[in-house]
């Protein structure tokens, strides 16, 4: 009897006695006549066959690639000893969930070098590939291998952007035996999960700093681990992140918006009335998926994006940028805007530099190099910033809009606290006055509390 | 490839069967109007045609079959605009100088400008000049009439819902081949198998190693990438299971030659390996006739079909046959040379890219087996096929 590797899945060969439900995930597959599992139940596909038949031949491991070389473990704090240590206890199957600029990656670093596996770690940008391979290099001894932004190099200690893992993993999947998952997020309800389907890799650590929430918590939990460990930035602001003021703006609209707003306002409000009375529990996704079906409905839809798009840059937010913007000239500061329009109509209007997807990647690390050596003082940014990139640091973030909810929330006051001695951060977050926006703003202001006040 | 959310609102199901809203000659008026006023804006901001598509256009179009024509055409709009200053220069130096200074914005782009010898204005419009909003729309090709780009439409549709399928079983006659060698190619279980004589063509069932689990979407991404090559053939009917919801609920499309979709021409580019091959081997072997797409070879339950055949010009009983083999494994192919053996049939090379194994295993030591990286050494396939000793 033996066990292969095939394009993201296991097959058994020479098992002709075999019941499939012995093994979990194992099924007959009529096409080549063998039996097959996905991938990624790999552990307990070798536990329940080595229960069964002691001897059989696992084909899929010298597959793998050579042994990693040494490390250099990193030095932790406390809290990222104390998360390492849960994921450890867990099994090495779990994800770790600490705040923006809290040293994700060191814990990870520190992970790797004490499981001493050959290891992938999967990052959602090409930005993210490049600071992980140079982290990776100044620790590991051996050759970091790449795959993503042109590269193509396997190694034993191998970085991958989701994208490149996604479209090689019928391949590789069988190299790796721990699975680093940066920005775990992503993962849990996407396509992208079939990468981690289609890999065999028995240790897996996810990283984030803002969990998904169901269903796609519990899939994740499935595929990589579930939370072992979790802060939030409330429990690590003042020691080991900066501490900081969040001050919300309150704006009011021009009359020409104001009218616009309430005209579509009603629009809205009339469609969605009458659909609750009929279905109070709907989601989101239903309310939309119903109003596709009439032109009321689609009236509703088109008011509420209008609404929408108007709050993210009003004219009082865009006046409030350049007085905040001129008042903290002497410091750092961060824009953050809902779209990348937003961000080029105030990179022009205050000659700020803008951070977009479509300024490539040499010219955002140039810019962000310039903003590191104080060349530039302050940038704009509608989502790019938001996550994944090493902000230098910075110390006041306007926060025009945003449309992501807590999560963005998060991820974009999480860029500003990087500690430095004496820093003490400033956010300001503008939301306009008598709109849902400003009833959304103080909600976000929850998502950042201390883990056990956040669950309360 | 459509989202979701458009390709949802551009069929409709009748009990299990999805029914494509293809687009048809009465839509052909409107996606001229559509072409026309497309054209109008050659040479404008791209930013501008989105603008103008907030406002309808002057005949009645349906909104999701517009927002795919939309969706066609907007490859279109990739012209980048000439600069007074390279953008990503005026970049530069525009934001560093403003963060130097506490001078007003007039002030400080006049200064920059001057350092540019350009004039302010012009700094001001180069600074962005070379993203996307700025791009300028380019004039649709002469041969895009408002036929063709209907049809490139309904060839949309159909591949994305084919990327939404986990199984497909073709009927094809003439020109099937390519479509063997594409499915193999892109790591596909593709089991072939004879209709009746040889001129009646062959059946394919074609799914990807997941498929026995759930849909992935890698491997309906592979089964999509076979409907270019399928319309491509002379005759066809496929047939495909697809889960059009969010749900697991399985809703079945059939497809057939004679169905209003493009052929997909610009889709099919001839690939590199097989040209460079063809050219070096004519090359290299003056004395063999190279033979594109042989008959396949019946083989057991199921079919081989390679994908040259090579005759000696002088002795024409010396014939070879070569496939070039997509993804591997040293027990996959042993077996099959085990196999071919079994069967009598000796005379086949199998070319085989050593970057696409799907292990990490050492190729069996054979002779009919030619390792290549990025291009089949036709030198190599000649030694095997005159018997000559091989150089590596």
């Amino acid at each position: 009897m033996r066990l292969l590797f095939d394009h993201g899945t296991l097959v058994l060969a020479e098992a002709p006695d075999l019941k499939a439900e012995r093994v979990p995930g194992l099924l007959w597959d009529p096409r080549v006549a063998l039996f097959r599992a996905p991938a990624w139940r790999y552990s307990a596909v070798c536990t329940a066959l080595r229960n069964w038949r002691p001897a059989f031949r696992d084909e899929v491991r010298p597959s793998l690639l050579p042994e990693p070389a040494s490390w250099a473990a990193p030095e932790l704090r406390p809290y990222q000893r104390a998360a390492l240590l849960s994921w450890e206890l867990s099994g090495r199957c779990g994800t770790i969930v600490l705040p923006t600029g809290s040293g994700k990656t060191k814990v990870a670093i520190a992970a790797m070098a004490s499981a001493g596996l050959r290891a992938l770690c999967l990052v959602p940008t090409r930005a993210l590939l490049e600071q992980w391979s140079a982290e990776l290099a100044a620790v590991y001894r051996g050759p970091v291998g790449c795959l993503g932004d042109g590269h193509r190099a396997l190694e034993a200690i191998t970085v991958s952007t989701f994208e490149s893992a996604y479209r090689l993993m019928p391949r590789i999947g069988a190299r790796f035996e721990l699975l680093v998952v940066d920005e775990a997020h992503h993962f849990g309800l996407g396509v992208r999960d079939e990468a981690l389907e289609m890999s065999i890799a028995p240790q897996r650590l996810g990283l984030t700093a803002t969990p998904p929430s169901e269903p796609a918590l519990s899939r994740l939990a499935e595929l990589v681990g579930p939370i072992v460990y979790q802060l939030a930035i409330g429990d690590l602001a003042g020691k080991w992140l900066s501490d900081f003021d969040l001050v919300t703006v309150q704006l009011g609209l021009s009359p020409a918006e104001r009218a616009s707003y309430d005209a579509d306002y009603r629009i809205f409000a009339r469609f969605n009335r009458h659909f609750r009375r009929a279905d109070p529990n709907a989601s989101w996704q239903d309310f939309a998926s119903a109003a596709a079906q009439s032109p009321e409905g689609s009236a509703a839809m088109s008011a509420w994006r209008r609404n929408r798009r108007l709050l993210q840059f009003t004219q009082a937010k865009a006046e409030a940028v350049g007085v905040l913007l001129g008042r903290h000239r002497e410091s750092k500061v961060i824009v953050f805007t809902a779209d990348n329009e937003a961000a080029y109509g105030i990179a022009r209007e205050h000659l700020v530099m803008p951070i977009t997807c479509d300024i490539s990647r040499a010219e955002r690390e140039a810019a962000l190099n310039a903003f590191r050596a104080g060349q530039l003082r302050s940038l704009v940014s509608a989502r790019v910033l938001n996550e994944g990139i090493d902000v230098p640091s910075a110390d006041v973030a306007i926060i025009v809009s945003g449309t992501r909810g807590e999560r963005e929330h998060v991820q974009r006051v999480g860029r500003i606290l990087r500690p430095l001695p004496g820093k003490r951060a400033l956010i300001y977050q503008l939301a306009t006055r008598a709109t849902s926006e400003l009833r959304r703003a103080i909600e976000r202001r929850h998502a950042l509390a201390p883990v056990r006040l956040a669950a309360r | 490839m459509l989202p979701y959310a458009l390709l949802r609102v551009s069929v409709h199901l009748e009990g299990e069967r999805i029914v494509p809203h293809y687009f048809a000659p009465r839509d052909e008026p409107w996606l001229s109007v559509l072409l026309d006023e497309f054209a109008r804006f050659t040479g404008r901001r791209r930013a501008e045609w989105v603008e103008r598509l907030r406002e309808p256009l002057p005949v009645r179009a349906p909104k999701a079959k517009l927002r795919i024509a939309l969706s066609l055409l907007e490859p279109l709009c990739r012209a980048r605009p000439a600069a007074a200053v390279p953008p990503k220069e005026a970049r530069a130096a525009l934001f560093r100088a403003a963060s130097a200074s506490h001078a007003p914005r007039g002030a400080v782009l006049a200064s920059v400008a001057a350092s540019f010898a350009v004039s302010p204005a012009e700094l001001d419009r180069a600074l962005f000049a070379d993203l996307a909003a700025e791009q300028r729309v380019v004039a649709p090709p002469v041969e895009l009439s408002a036929a063709r780009l209907a049809r490139d439409a309904n060839l949309a549709i159909v591949v994305s819902l084919v990327r939404r399928a986990s199984h497909v079983r073709i009927t094809a006659r003439g020109k099937e081949r390519a479509l063997i060698g594409h499915a193999r190619f892109v790591g596909l279980i593709c089991r072939a198998s004879r209709l009746g004589s040889a001129s009646e063509g062959i059946v394919l069932d074609v799914s990807g190693p997941f498929a026995l689990f759930r849909h992935s979407e890698l491997y309906g991404r592979a089964l999509a990438s076979l409907i270019p090559r399928l319309v491509n053939c002379d005759e066809f009917e496929l047939s495909a299971t697809c889960s059009l919801g969010r749900t697991s609920r399985l809703s079945s499309l059939s497809l057939r030659s004679g169905d209003p979709i493009g052929a997909g021409e610009h889709l099919l580019p001839e690939r590199r390996l097989e040209r460079k091959f063809e050219r070096d081997f004519r090359r290299a072997a003056p004395d063999w006739e190279l033979i594109r797409e042989p008959a396949a070879i019946s083989f057991g339950e199921t079919l081989i079909f390679p994908d040259y055949e090579l005759v000696h010009r002088h002795q024409p009983e010396r014939r070879w046959r070569l496939e070039i083999v997509g993804f591997w494994t040293a027990e996959y192919l042993l077996e099959k040379l085990r196999r071919l053996r079994a069967a009598g049939i000796d005379d086949i090379v199998l070319c085989v890219d050593q970057r696409r194994e799907c292990a990490e295993s050492t190729l069996p030591a054979d002779q009919r087996v030619v390792p290549y990286e990025t291009s089949i050494d036709a030198g190599a396939v000649l030694a095997v096929i005159a018997g000559e000793p091989r150089r590596d």
